[in-house]
């Protein structure tokens, strides 16, 4: 029974892990991998070469980069600051905000389209990065994932930690976040994850085809005689590459 | 513990930082979506009362698209919610697969949807004009496959801290792996049960960036979901009707979400 149980989650992992096989496996061959699987030619970089040629490619690519370090840039101590105030502030303005962030956090981004369109044409943001920028940094993710992470910690820990200074904030960046790395790190890459995923607000507030992040347009772009496969494949790469850094790298050298 | 005059500024400060961002960002555009649904039209802002809602609620798209999300999306969610049932338990008596199984699961949460939706057109005819059958495969398979996996790496999690002498108890009682799972151990994690819901919902009302991925901004009727008739109705810039429609979605929604805070609270208290 247990060994049956064991083939069945084995079968379903492998069900988890096959779009990204073939995502691979495509992106090496010529077409997609039905070409491959018919033996129609070899493993190939073909691909690549061409998407790493294209210079519309590279240039999606270079937006989703500098939108998603922008936003980063903002909302990470964004969200270290919103979540020491969600934990600090008296209890029922915190517990007041925290209900409103949920809220906005649970509500698809149609709810709000029409006013950040014309906040954002009022602001003359429209049609410029800064205008996706903005609102992703003070997305509502950050600070609820971290004051989850931080009031999960007892609270005599802020308590002896006050004999030796009276200041929150120094408790808090010396005491309470080192504690925290590992879900810190987890938080970091979900909200980059989040923003490197962005597809409603570009567009909605980018008019501007060469401002277009890859997220929304990568599968527009016609590659000769390629597939879109590769393209595809480097995109996900530096989720993946965090992903694998955050277990591989981060989580031992924090532990030490 | 009272707050020094320090510690209050350092509180202040903090907020001050970062609480004029959300108020701007999503406090006000929320207050304005609002007051929208009750106004004429962008351009004539006198007051409207409830003819926006009486338009939407008659109009054949919002009906259709409101269905669709309906159908569509109840499946979606109930098959995820099934597969979640599923995994849950299996990675619970397989530890030694669990832990680089739940590192997998997770994973199709992180891949941007535009690598997948290239995974999935290749995968299935996403024509939603000749083939809507296979479109809803299509989009219904991959909301599973990105969302149920993060679903069940919650409710392993809460499993993994039900104490062992509980279900010791129960198998001395006679009461086999099934019965165990399904009335003491699922009962337990209702906290875990009703969060999974509720992030699979936000995801669902997600759910129009990976359909239009798949199937463009105009897909068939088969295919239609509200987000599409919000987006259609704010590109022929009548925003009182997107307006409306989001205080009916927002609405319905918080109603959802309510429901499932309810349940986590009974479930807390009944502990």
């Amino acid at each position: 029974m247990k060994k049956t149980g064991a083939v069945i989650l084995i079968l379903f992992l492998f069900l988890f892990a096959l779009p990204l096989l073939i995502l691979l496996l495509s992106s090496f061959s010529q077409g997609s991998m039905l070409n491959l699987l018919q033996g129609k030619g070899g493993l190939t970089l073909e691909q690549y070469q061409a998407a790493l040629e294209s210079e519309e490619i590279l240039l999606r690519f270079k937006n989703s980069a500098v939108i998603s370090a922008a936003t980063l840039t903002v909302q990470l101590p964004v969200s270290l600051l919103g979540g020491f105030y969600l934990v600090k502030q008296r209890k029922r303005r915190a517990a007041a905000i925290r209900f409103f962030l949920t809220v906005l956090l649970l509500l698809p981004f149609q709810s709000i389209m029409v006013p950040v369109f014309r906040l954002s044409k009022w602001t003359g943001l429209y049609d410029s990065q800064m205008a996706v920028i903005l609102p992703q940094a003070f997305s509502a993710l950050g600070p609820l994932a971290v004051w989850l992470l931080v009031s999960s910690l007892p609270e005599e820990q802020w308590e002896a930690a006050q004999l030796d200074t009276a200041s929150h904030l120094t408790i808090y960046a010396r005491v309470i976040l080192p504690q925290l790395a590992q879900g810190l790190c987890a938080v970091g890459l979900l909200c980059f994850a989040e923003v490197w995923n962005l597809v409603e607000q570009p567009l909605i507030l980018l008019s501007d085809e060469t401002l277009l992040p890859a997220s929304l347009s990568l599968n527009d772009l016609e590659l000769k005689n390629t597939g879109p496969y590769a393209g595809a494949a480097l995109y996900s790469a530096p989720v993946l590459l965090l992903y694998a850094a955050s277990f591989l790298v981060i989580r031992p050298h924090l532990q030490k | 513990m009272k707050n020094t005059k320090r510690q209050t500024w350092e509180i202040r400060a903090a907020g001050a930082a970062c609480l004029p961002g959300f108020a701007l960002c999503y406090l006000a555009p929320f207050c304005m979506t609002a007051w929208y649904a009750f106004i004429r039209s962008a351009f004539d802002h006198r007051f409207a009362g409830t003819d926006n809602f009486a338009y939407v609620l008659q109009n054949k798209y919002f009906i259709l698209g409101s269905g669709n999300l309906l159908w569509l999306g109840g499946s979606m969610l109930l098959l995820a919610f099934a597969l979640i049932l599923l995994l849950a338990p299996l990675l619970l008596r397989h530890p030694g697969i669990a832990k680089p199984g739940a590192a997998l699961l997770i994973l199709p949460l992180l891949i941007p949807s535009i690598s997948a939706a290239t995974v999935w057109k290749m995968m299935f005819d996403v024509n939603s004009v000749f083939n809507p059958a296979s479109c809803r495969v299509a989009l219904t398979t991959l909301f599973v496959w990105k969302y149920a996996g993060i679903g069940a790496v919650l409710l392993w999690a809460e499993l993994q801290k039900i104490p062992s002498e509980i279900l010791d108890a129960a198998a001395l009682d006679g009461a086999g792996k099934g019965r165990t799972y399904c009335f003491i151990q699922l009962p337990l994690a209702g906290k875990s049960l009703a969060v999974a819901g509720m992030v699979l919902l936000m995801f669902l009302l997600r759910v129009y960036k990976e359909s239009y991925l798949l199937f463009g901004a105009y897909p068939s009727p088969d295919l239609y979901l509200l987000q599409h008739y919000m987006n259609h109705q704010y590109l022929k810039m009548n925003f009182q009707y997107v307006a409306a429609a989001a205080v009916l979605l927002t609405a319905c929604a918080l109603l959802l979400y309510a429901v499932g805070f309810l349940l986590m609270k009974k479930r807390k208290d009944a502990l």
